[in-house]
């Protein structure tokens, strides 16, 4: 479900956020995809969910100019993760609209 | 980027995610985004022609399709680290969307072996420019965006 992977992506984000303020969360990828099914406002949650840890952690990285390694790897590796989830979910759509 | 970050760094974190999503890093190996197993390789390795060639929905193209278009970005990007700068027919690049046997084995082939001139072309050359690195980057990136599209078709089509 797309709102299943929209708050896998977040949730993705939020654990890369705690990285970079060295904040080392265990984590909890069962749930990391839930909630599976959502309604209006739990929906728009999911979607600002997203979209404010993104404006979060880039606003983080472009006022951070010494960037550990381990940083630069879950950067990259974020935004292959978000490439790829952006992918299933246009296909979903595609399913999902016939 | 940082400029302090060595370009060796740069291109390790690069090439590791490079060979995950391609998925030639070897059953079980340690992952960053993706569920064990589930890059290019063994996720195609997996699939026949017939479904290869179906389609999910009107006007959608079929997972040999999105096969053809990764190995054909990746070609674009080898012409341009040749120094060319080609035209391309994006929309021509989801072609063939239908393959029998011989064409499905024909299309994987040429993905990998695109992918790995270009990852032997890179690993070859240590000093990367801002401009290649960022074009490297955007290709891991759409290969990972069209992964993730493949894997959902093949959720469609398996119902």
């Amino acid at each position: 479900m797309v709102a299943a992977q929209t708050a896998h992506a977040a949730y993705y984000l939020e654990l890369f956020e705690a990285i970079v303020a060295n904040r080392h969360e265990p984590t909890d990828w069962p749930n990391s995809s839930r909630p599976l099914e959502v309604d209006d406002a739990a929906w728009a949650h999911q979607k600002e969910r997203l979209f404010a840890v993104a404006e979060r952690v880039g606003a983080r990285m472009r006022g951070n100019p010494r960037w550990l390694r381990e940083h630069l790897g879950g950067a990259m590796a974020n935004l292959t993760h978000l490439a790829y989830h952006l992918g299933a979910v246009r296909q979903m759509l595609r399913v999902a609209r016939g | 980027m940082p400029d302090d970050i060595p370009a060796a760094a740069i291109q390790t974190a690069l090439f590791e995610l490079w060979n995950e999503i391609l998925g030639q890093a070897g059953p079980g190996a340690d992952t960053h985004v993706l569920d064990p197993d589930a890059g290019w390789a063994p996720t195609l390795a997996a699939v026949d022609a017939a479904t290869a060639s179906q389609r999910i929905a009107p006007r959608s193209t079929s997972i040999a399709g999105q096969t053809a278009h990764a190995a054909r970005a990746l070609a674009y990007l080898e012409e341009i680290l040749d120094g060319h700068a080609p035209a391309v027919d994006w929309r021509a690049s989801f072609l063939p969307a239908e393959v029998d046997p011989l064409a499905w084995d024909g299309r994987r082939e040429l993905l990998f072996a695109v992918a790995d001139r270009v990852a032997a072309r890179l690993h070859g050359d240590p000093g990367w420019p801002r401009e290649q690195l960022l074009r490297v980057m955007s290709h891991l990136v759409h290969l990972a965006y069209h992964l993730g599209a493949v894997r959902q078709m093949l959720r469609a089509v398996r119902g």
